[in-house]
């Protein structure tokens, strides 16, 4: 049997001459860290890391309907007006279910870019193509000609700052249009770690010698790590944000999650939203929490079972793992309505319990006393 | 500073050391090296009676858990509290510091099955890509 090539993004290179572990993630060979995945996730939440987040997909909304459009398509609110603005939104099937979560960059009125999941830019792609019949839009694929570096952390700013100085001018959720030797580059101050950043999604060419840059602006900055995938995933649970797959999926609505916020029903219409007016009438029957390990193990992992005091099972584990800010195992997961209102819980990890409590996400709030 | 060719090596990565009847069991360099971001240790309780090869211990790094292996069969009589309590001491001294438990051991001869180190360097040269 064949086994299909992994994709490798145009710092592969640079990876391995750094001496990256490398694992498979959605059919691209991704660092999975450097040196250490605790080392790297305290260098982003003391100082800088620096991520090669590639893999993921980059699609252009253009045209006069393209606001319309992204209106349509998506939970959120997309207002023409915010040129520069950084929306997160979910992407609904007709039962209100999510495809995707993903980013929307909006570059003009009539020019918006989609940042994707790495696992879902095919899925997406189909999607997108298929509901934008009728509306005068013009769709690119440009997942295979960009990529991403993020720079995330307390000194992140200043370290993107050394790229084009205008940066730090730019807010939260907002973006610039940078020129860089010669490349146009979108530096959106974004990210998934729940540090404050940048992340440069610019044409292929660019990226080695953006991330050479970025290195060099950093070594100044002590702790700084460039990070693989292992941080990517503790900072991000951390800071309570879903991973598609795991809190999100085509069978999960964002009304069951911590980003009900992202359903804007008072648009007058998108994708989904009679479902999950619909939903909202009969009442949810499961909700996304965190928990927080009593004991120092074992380590919760996704597909754990939530039992109560009494061994009856009250929900499942949606993603698991260490918080090397609280020292403790932590867990994301959704408890049935029936156990809405407990404070302690028994997660089973193949038969290995861990006591936990269930706390409110985030986790981590950068800049708070954890 | 122990002399890793007294120690004799299982396919799991376990080491062993016998003092009087007593092995010591830790993991390897390499496994330390492999398993990275060690966050939770777990050891058998003592009195445990174990047969060789049988899973005692886990090991769980920020992705995923190991399973420990018994070297030899016997009583587990001792076990690294300190290792527990802080488990970047199998990173930093994985042969000596980073011992995991002690085993009474049954049956001496289930030690000369055991690699020795020649013979576990050659496995792990040949299972690094």
């Amino acid at each position: 049997m064949a086994t299909q090539t992994l994709k490798r993004t145009p710092l592969y290179e640079t990876h391995q001459a750094k001496g990256a572990k490398f694992v498979p993630f959605a059919g691209w060979e991704m660092p999975i860290l450097y040196r250490s995945v605790l080392a790297e996730h305290t260098a982003v939440r003391k100082g800088a890391g620096l991520f090669d987040v590639s893999h993921m997909g980059e699609f252009f909304v253009n045209g006069p309907e393209a606001t319309t459009f992204l209106n349509h398509l998506l939970t959120q609110e997309i207002v023409a007006p915010a040129v520069g603005a950084a929306i997160y939104a979910h992407m609904l099937n007709t039962n209100g279910g999510v495809i995707d979560d993903l980013i929307v960059y909006k570059i003009a009125e009539d020019k918006n870019l989609l940042v994707v999941n790495a696992s879902r830019i095919e899925a997406d792609w189909q999607w997108i193509k298929e509901q934008a019949k009728g509306f005068a839009v013009e769709l690119q694929n440009q997942s295979d000609d960009y990529g991403i570096i993020a720079v995330q952390g307390p000194r992140a700013v200043q370290v993107a700052a050394q790229v084009n100085s205008r940066l730090s001018q730019i807010n939260r959720f907002h973006l610039a249009q940078i020129r860089w030797q010669s490349h146009d580059i979108i530096a959106a101050r974004t990210g998934y770690t729940g540090e404050d950043g940048f992340e440069f999604i610019a044409p292929n060419e660019a990226l080695p010698e953006l991330w050479n840059l970025l290195e060099k602006a950093a070594q100044h900055c002590s702790p700084f790590a460039p990070c693989g995938l292992g941080s990517r995933d503790t900072l991000r649970l951390e800071s309570g944000y879903p991973l598609w797959g795991h809190e999100l999926n085509e069978n999960i609505t964002p009304l069951e999650t911590n980003c009900a916020w992202v359903v804007k029903f008072q648009k007058h219409d998108f994708i989904g939203k009679t479902a999950l007016e619909e939903l909202k009438a009969k009442g949810i029957k499961r909700k996304l929490f965190g928990f927080i390990g009593q004991k120092p193990g074992p380590i919760p992992r996704e597909g754990a079972a939530i039992l109560d005091a009494q061994g009856n099972n009250a929900g499942i584990v949606s993603s698991g793992g260490f918080s090397p800010s609280l020292g403790k195992p932590i867990a994301m997961g959704f408890l049935n309505q029936t156990h809405w209102g407990s404070k302690e819980v028994r997660l089973n990890i193949a038969g290995r319990e861990l006591p936990a409590h269930v706390a409110a996400l985030p986790f981590y709030k950068k800049g708070e006393k954890n | 500073m122990t002399d890793v060719k007294e120690l004799r090596f299982t396919k799991t990565h376990e080491w062993m050391r016998v003092e009087n009847g007593t092995a010591i069991v830790g993991i390897t360099d390499y496994a330390q090296q492999e398993i990275r971001d060690i966050v939770y240790i777990e050891l058998p309780k003592i009195g445990k009676e174990c047969a060789q090869a049988a899973a005692v211990a886990v090991i769980e790094s920020v992705k995923a858990a190991f399973e420990i292996y018994a070297p030899v069969s016997g009583k587990v009589v001792a076990v690294n509290q300190k290792a527990i309590e802080d488990v970047s001491l199998v990173h930093q001294s994985p042969y000596e510091e980073g011992w995991l438990f002690k085993i009474e051991m049954r049956n001496r001869q289930e030690a000369d099955g055991l690699m020795n180190f020649a013979q576990y360097n050659q496995l792990t040269a040949q299972a690094h890509h």
